[in-house]
């Protein structure tokens, strides 16, 4: 397992690194003085040449790079143009609001992706798994802000029973959890009726009926089990689509995560808060997909881990 | 020729080609079916629900939305082409020269892979706009580089697969060069999977680039593109929810096509795949 972990974390750094330089390299590759940019047409020259300053964009490059990864480091994002507050304290609190709703919407992704599977793997072929199949495509084909829109449409403006837009109680955050949801179930859903469909043709499988197992069992343990691993390794590496799905739901429903702040902060042409929630998100990335492989190592005793 | 008439007979494939057909037909033929100027307002109809004349209702500027609706599939198709053939071109040399000649190359540009899919999909997508700058044209080049990393990642892995094939060793042994090996043999085989992916990709650009459009980045009104027409109409959803209900069902239909489209050709390409 040492060796694994240390193989895998020769992989994880230079990709943060080549990440940190992208983010780094992003502000020097917009067209034109990004100082003045950044400050506006109409700005002063000594408001340029503070910005210029308080960027550092008046030394050598690689000087720059280095001390921008040594404040990364030590957990500093640089200050929002806007605001002039700390990146880091601007985003903590909305880091955790979108975790949250990442987080949930990952969940009900997972059970109804699962239960969606497991069903049309058993009714195979039949009416039932054709409909799940077609309501998964639909699900993959479905625009993230329309569906939140349609949600809080019926939900909210109709029926009436549902907050539609803030954060608050736990109902607020029904709707934007299975908005969020709707993609990754969908994926989930087909990744658990393919791997069933394997497994349930195996010996084993053919054994456990004929050994007179109820059918229940024989699918939850015999074949779900061993069906388990594609199903966690791609459920789990859906968390990147469920941040960028994340970044739309909370435009949608107006909950105050990164997403908002994110466009908000690009209209405003504000560089370090979007290179902060970038950093953050991609981060958050690399590590859960790593969590990933590290679970999918574990779980899987075909692999060497060496 | 056979593998046309393979994915006519496939069900899956035959519906994702109809409906890919109609959108296509909508967006070629956009000003002969219109029955309004996409951008015409008359403030007198604004919010008008659909009728014998507007069958999709006006918005709110009353802008005939099934004018506006048809001539967006222009705007979302040529955008996913676009955006397709961004990706495609510059993925998919990037991943073939990786994975043939490997080594320290393969291992730096696959690092660099790996970092740019640490930001997936519409993400890579608002990160590269807020460099380059809203826009439509802008949102297109943004997610054309978004899939060039999927493009990348596919490429290299299905040439790597080739490269272990006998036929391969064959080709040495009768004594043909790496470029010949490169261009006859690896290519052609190494060719279906991101063929499947085209299909698919150009499902997700028209979903990005709507996404993006929305968020206010990407296209700018009065351009008739259907997310922006969603993020526009979204403040009506009480008194008039039509504005917000037909942009959205071309999207999903667009989508869905092409995604159906894939599907086929997945089942007639690759039938080892099962999903």
């Amino acid at each position: 397992m040492g060796a694994y972990l240390i193989k895998r974390i020769t992989l994880v750094i230079p990709t943060l690194l080549i990440l940190s330089l992208f983010v780094f390299l992003s502000v020097r590759l917009i067209p034109g003085d990004p100082a003045q940019i950044i400050a506006g047409e109409y700005a002063t020259k000594e408001t340029v040449e503070q910005i210029r300053k308080q960027l550092g964009l008046d030394r050598p490059l690689i000087v720059q790079y280095m001390d921008f990864l040594g404040r990364l480091l030590r957990g500093d994002l640089g200050r929002s143009i806007r605001t002039n507050a700390p990146v880091m304290t601007e985003l903590a609190s909305r880091y955790v609001n979108t975790l949250e709703l990442t987080f949930l919407g990952m969940s009900i992704a997972f059970i109804a992706g699962t239960a969606i599977g497991v069903i049309s793997a058993v009714w195979w072929n039949t009416w039932v798994d054709n409909l799940a199949m077609f309501g998964a495509l639909v699900g993959v084909s479905m625009p993230v802000f329309w569906l939140g829109l349609l949600l809080v449409l019926v939900f909210s403006v109709k029926l009436g029973w549902l907050p539609s837009v803030g954060k608050g109680s736990p109902a607020h955050l029904i709707l934007p959890a299975v908005t969020l949801a709707t993609l990754p179930t969908a994926i989930i859903a087909r990744i658990t009726r393919a791997s069933m469909l394997e497994v349930i043709r195996q010996n084993y499988v053919v054994t456990a009926r004929a050994k007179g197992v109820s059918e229940v069992s024989v699918i939850l343990k015999h074949a779900l089990r061993n069906a388990a691993i594609p199903i966690i390794t791609t459920g789990g590496l859906q968390i990147g689509t469920l941040l960028g799905g994340a970044v739309i739901t909370e435009t949608v429903f107006a909950w105050p995560g990164m997403g908002r702040l994110l466009v908000n902060s690009i209209l405003a042409r504000d560089y370090p808060v979007v290179q902060g929630i970038v950093l953050l998100l991609a981060v958050t990335v690399v590590v859960v997909n790593f969590v990933v492989d590290l679970t999918y190592a574990l779980l899987n005793p075909k692999i060497h881990l060496a | 020729m056979r593998f046309f008439k393979r994915l006519l007979r496939s069900r899956v494939g035959l519906s994702g080609l109809f409906i890919t057909g109609l959108v296509v037909i909508a967006a070629i033929l956009a000003p002969v079916i219109a029955p309004y100027d996409p951008i015409e307002q008359d403030f007198t109809l604004s919010l008008q629900l659909p009728s014998w004349r507007h069958p999709m209702g006006m918005d709110e500027f009353g802008r005939d939305i099934f004018s506006r609706v048809i001539f967006g599939a222009r705007i979302s198709l040529s955008v996913g082409a676009i955006a397709v053939a961004i990706g495609f071109f510059i993925g998919m040399p990037i991943g073939l020269f990786s994975g043939f000649y490997g080594g320290w190359l393969d291992a730096l540009v696959q690092r660099a892979i790996d970092a740019l899919m640490a930001l997936p999909g519409i993400l890579l997508a608002i990160f590269v706009v807020s460099i380059l700058g809203i826009g439509l044209r802008n949102a297109m080049i943004a997610v054309g580089i978004s899939s060039i990393p999927v493009f990348a990642r596919l490429m290299r892995s299905s040439v790597m697969a080739i490269k272990e094939e006998t036929y391969l060793e064959a080709a040495r042994a009768v004594g043909a060069g790496q470029a010949r090996i490169l261009w006859k043999h690896v290519l052609p085989n190494a060719f279906s999977p991101v063929l499947v992916q085209v299909s698919y990709q150009f499902a997700s650009s028209i979903l990005w680039a709507a996404g993006l459009s929305f968020l206010g980045l990407g296209a700018q009104p009065p351009l008739p593109e259907w997310g922006a027409m969603l993020a526009s109409g979204r403040t009506y959803i009480l008194s008039a929810p039509h504005v917000i209900t037909f942009p959205g069902l071309a999207i999903m239909l667009a989508v869905l096509g092409l995604n159906l489209l894939g599907e086929g050709l997945r089942d007639v390409l690759d039938p080892r795949i099962f999903l």
